[in-house]
């Protein structure tokens, strides 16, 4: 019986057909259109094992990160092939893929760039994972500078090996893993970091404004709230301010402080019916702080 | 004769569709999966949102379309596909599966244009005589075509600037409607009065069509009442541009159907789908003395079965794709 193993999250199309000990590797280089190119290729390795669709028996997928329509192109050929012939489908990432290829025994990196940041993942040399699966921007990676950093290439011997342990995937859940969210998306992601809770605004991936508090029992004191310099007067601190008051309605009554001089934040508290309560003479070295809260309201 | 049954996939822009067409006229099942309200959260369809749900949906809906058919992929004669025009990545999810069936059952893959698609939607359940004269109205298109044979076609008339559909949308947008906006205008407007006076649209010799005009009409108007602080009756506006595009539709159309005198007139087209423009056309053909025909509703929006009645005649002329066939965004019939 035959494996079929298939990435196509690249400019490199890479495919293998794996019978017993016996690997065939097929791959088109610097592919611009993997539409094109994929199934003529699946077609040709198949032609010279002497092979039929038919014939295989179990398929490994690459599903990304990488390339979105690449991801797609390789997962609807694998998810269609499977579910039509009822095919067995194991799926591994490009990341995770790489990394078990290489036989450093260390601690090891893997990284895929794109135009504005890098995909990585590193584990150890037991191939158990250190940091997961994520999108950095380019300025934070030399925190990683001391794992050694993996070619990207396939072993396919060490990666069907790595999947011994890894249970099959049903065919409706095949899915591809973009780790990257769409340009369109924008979220608040919260986070609690022991006693402080931030809530960021992420748009393209960038974090560009967050708010952070505390909360002390029924008390909610907003320590920090920023937004990015040109991305001001888009109403995010709002966004986030109200976020926070969805998310602990009806039962906190809020604090913060302001800088007396900073009418615009003074007038965005107070659409938010926060008000002045006092004052902490030379709070800001320069400036005055003023104190403003907001009380719980009781429907 | 061996009865020829045509699995066909449509995925060109928010709707996973397949399904299982018998001799190119029967519909033996369809099914469906829209992502509408997920694009209301943007107002309005965003690709790659489209075509990530396209390729979760996709297996899903094959089963679901086999399983209401009750019939097997082994009881194909062949494996369609729309390629264009509409979504570059929505396209290519929906291609590259069907591709891969017509791989494993080494079976014809056809290729199939949307458009056509949508002018055989009005071949389901019944047979198209020529020749005929179509008039395509949708989110991309508005266009009239001669057809002297079932595969020939005849562009005798375009517009010349925005597609009627999306000037549907557009105004829908100008005027507060949310996403998706042709529905929107439609219902806005059976509660309206025709009372705004719209601008008189392109009207000359050819069978040409023009809606910015209109468009950039009602944009102004609505700001200019809202500088004066003002308040506009949407539901009068809605109901006024409708009568005026509808009517632009109505009397290009019948200038068309006097000069080459057909016998036949189709419409097509998810625009096809609102109940007065469908009204407004029928009248016009009953006056002229042509035989009208209009898909049924759930044929005029985005469907697989339709692909399925239009791969047909291009299964009977062995118009056979590869497996390297790519996806279109932009192409004429």
């Amino acid at each position: 019986m035959y494996k079929l193993f298939v990435s196509t999250v690249s400019d490199e199309i890479f495919i293998a057909i794996i019978k017993d000990e016996e690997i065939h590797e097929y791959y088109d280089k610097s592919v611009s259109n993997h539409a094109q190119k994929f199934l003529p290729l699946i077609d040709k390795a198949l032609k010279e094992n002497n092979i039929k669709l038919k014939d295989i028996s179990e398929v490994i997928a690459v599903n990304g990160p990488g390339s979105f329509t690449g991801i797609r192109i390789g997962l609807s050929f694998v998810k269609t092939l499977s579910y039509s012939l009822n095919i067995p489908v194991k799926v591994i990432s490009s990341l995770m893929s790489y990394l078990v290829s290489s036989d450093f025994k260390g601690n090891k990196i893997s990284k895929i760039f794109d135009n504005k940041g890098c995909y990585i993942c590193a584990v150890d040399q037991n191939n158990k994972v250190i940091i997961d699966e994520e999108y950095k921007s380019t300025d934070d990676l030399k925190l990683y500078d001391d794992f050694c950093l993996v070619d990207q290439q396939f072993n396919v011997k060490r990666i069907l090996k790595y999947l011994e342990d890894i249970p099959f995937t049903n065919v409706f859940n095949v899915k591809p893993s973009y780790i990257k969210k769409i340009d369109t998306e924008k979220a608040i992601n919260k986070s609690k970091n022991e006693l402080e809770y931030k809530y960021s605004y992420v748009e393209k991936e960038i974090v560009i404004g967050y708010v952070i508090f505390r909360i002390n029992f029924d008390v909610i004191d907003i320590t920090d709230v920023f937004v990015n310099e040109d991305k001001r007067r888009k109403h995010i601190a709002s966004i986030l301010l109200n976020e926070i008051f969805c998310d602990y309605k009806g039962k906190n009554s809020y604090y913060l402080e302001v800088r007396e001089d900073n009418i615009g934040a003074i007038n965005l508290y107070k659409s938010f019916n926060f008000n002045i309560i006092n004052k902490r003479k030379n709070y800001y070295n320069d400036c005055d702080a003023l104190i403003m809260s907001k009380e719980m309201e009781v429907k | 004769m061996k009865d020829t049954y045509i699995l066909s996939v449509e995925s060109s822009c928010d709707e996973t569709s397949v399904s299982i067409v018998k001799n190119g006229i029967e519909d033996k099942a369809t099914s469906i999966n829209t992502q509408i309200d997920t694009h209301k959260l943007y107002g309005g369809v965003v690709p790659e949102v489209a075509s990530r749900m396209h390729l979760n949906n996709f297996v899903f809906v094959l089963d679901d379309a086999l399983k209401k058919a009750d019939m097997k992929l082994t009881d194909m004669d062949a494996f369609a596909c729309t390629y264009g025009p509409g979504l570059l990545g929505s396209l290519l999810v929906g291609l590259e599966g069907t591709k891969t069936l017509s791989m494993i059952y080494e079976k014809p893959f056809i290729k199939v244009n949307h458009m056509m698609g949508h002018i055989y939607a009005n071949g389901i359940g019944k047979k198209l005589d020529f020749p005929l004269l179509c008039l395509v109205i949708s989110g991309g298109h508005t266009d009239l075509i001669k057809m002297n044979d079932e595969y020939n076609f005849n562009y005798i008339g375009s517009t010349l600037d925005d597609a009627i559909g999306e000037c549907f949308d557009k105004v829908a947008r100008i005027i507060g409607y949310p996403y998706p906006g042709g529905p929107n205008v439609e219902a806005a407007a059976l509660r309206g009065k025709n009372s705004y006076k719209m601008p008189v649209l392109m009207n000359d010799d050819s069978f040409n069509f023009s809606f910015s005009g209109i468009k950039s009409f009602v944009n102004n108007l609505v700001h200019n009442e809202e500088m004066k602080g003002n308040s506009v009756n949407k539901d009068d506006i809605a109901c006024s541009f409708q009568y005026a595009v509808t009517s632009h539709l109505v009397d290009k159309t019948r200038k068309a159907i006097r000069k080459i005198g057909v016998k036949n007139f189709i419409v097509a087209g998810g625009v096809a789908s609102n109940n007065y423009v469908r009204g407004e056309l029928k009248k016009m053909a009953d006056e002229e003395n042509v035989i009208f025909s209009v898909p049924e509703k759930k044929y005029c929006t985005d469907n697989a079965t339709m692909i399925g009645a239009a791969a047909y005649v291009l299964y009977k002329h062995k118009e056979y794709s590869g497996l390297d066939t790519n996806a279109k965004s932009n192409i004429n019939l």
